[in-house]
């Protein structure tokens, strides 16, 4: 087995361990962005990928909204790549990925954020 | 629409004709993630000012970000920069009720661009004024 391989396999058998710590998510992937300056629109591709995610921190650092950061882990081999600016659900909520993105080749490591209604 | 609408839709429809598709220069508005590997591209900001005739006019800036590869030298800039004069430079556009006049340009380079350290940005500006009737 070659070492990708071996890490991947490893990666599948922590997020088991971790359980209820790991929890269910989907991104929506922007394959394709271009604007249309003829009818003022976005046009874009959107993939949507089911995958797992654990979310390793929280913070409110924002005085002017009630802006809630995370910090998101994910598996690579799960979603390929992501790019700053596309959508992640967390419990029906949507995020946005909004940080640098580390990559060391299994794991994605960046953060996700969005405004709440109550603190 | 709105005057900022109107004004935004005159604007793009410069960069929406075919002839400036022709040009293969790929062209964004502000922001929008772009997600493709083109390493010349432009970007596009409307700054509108206060000074106007009535409600519906404005005059302004637009300040158009050029990103060209870095390491390679001012030519590449200069070549969009006259492209960009060509089409824009003294030109008046109207589309319904609408007429923009621009002016003279400028270009300054800013240098390695801080997002995207593989890229060198430099901005090019021109001047406009922008007329609506009620």
């Amino acid at each position: 087995m070659s070492y990708r391989n071996m890490i991947d396999s490893n990666l599948r058998i922590a997020f088991k361990l971790l359980k209820d710590l790991v929890e269910d998510i989907y991104i929506e992937k922007i394959t394709e962005a271009s604007f249309d300056f003829e009818t003022n629109e976005v046009v874009n591709n959107i993939e949507r990928i089911y995958l797992q995610a654990i979310i390793l921190d929280s913070s409110k650092n924002n005085s002017k909204t009630n802006s809630v950061r995370k910090q998101c882990l994910i598996k690579k081999s799960d979603v390929g790549t992501i790019s700053v600016g596309d959508s992640f659900n967390y419990k029906n909520n949507i995020f946005k990925i909004v940080n640098s993105i580390k990559d060391d080749g299994s794991i994605l490591l960046f953060d996700i954020e969005q405004e709440v209604a109550n603190g | 629409m709105g005057k900022f609408l109107d004004l935004e839709s005159v604007v793009y429809s410069i960069f929406g004709s075919q002839s400036w598709k022709n040009e293969n220069i790929p062209t964004y508005p502000l922001n929008l993630v772009k997600n493709d590997s083109n390493k010349e591209y432009i970007r596009i900001s409307i700054i509108p000012g206060s000074q106007s005739v009535n409600i519906n006019s404005s005059s302004g800036v637009l300040i158009i970000d050029i990103f060209t590869d870095y390491n390679i030298g001012t030519k590449a800039y200069f070549k969009i920069a006259d492209k960009l004069d060509s089409y824009l430079v003294n030109k008046s556009f109207f589309k319904n009720k609408y007429a923009l006049q621009l002016g003279t340009s400028s270009l300054a380079p800013s240098g390695q661009d801080p997002e995207t350290r593989s890229l060198f940005r430099a901005q090019y500006t021109i001047n406009f004024n922008f007329f609506g009737v009620d």
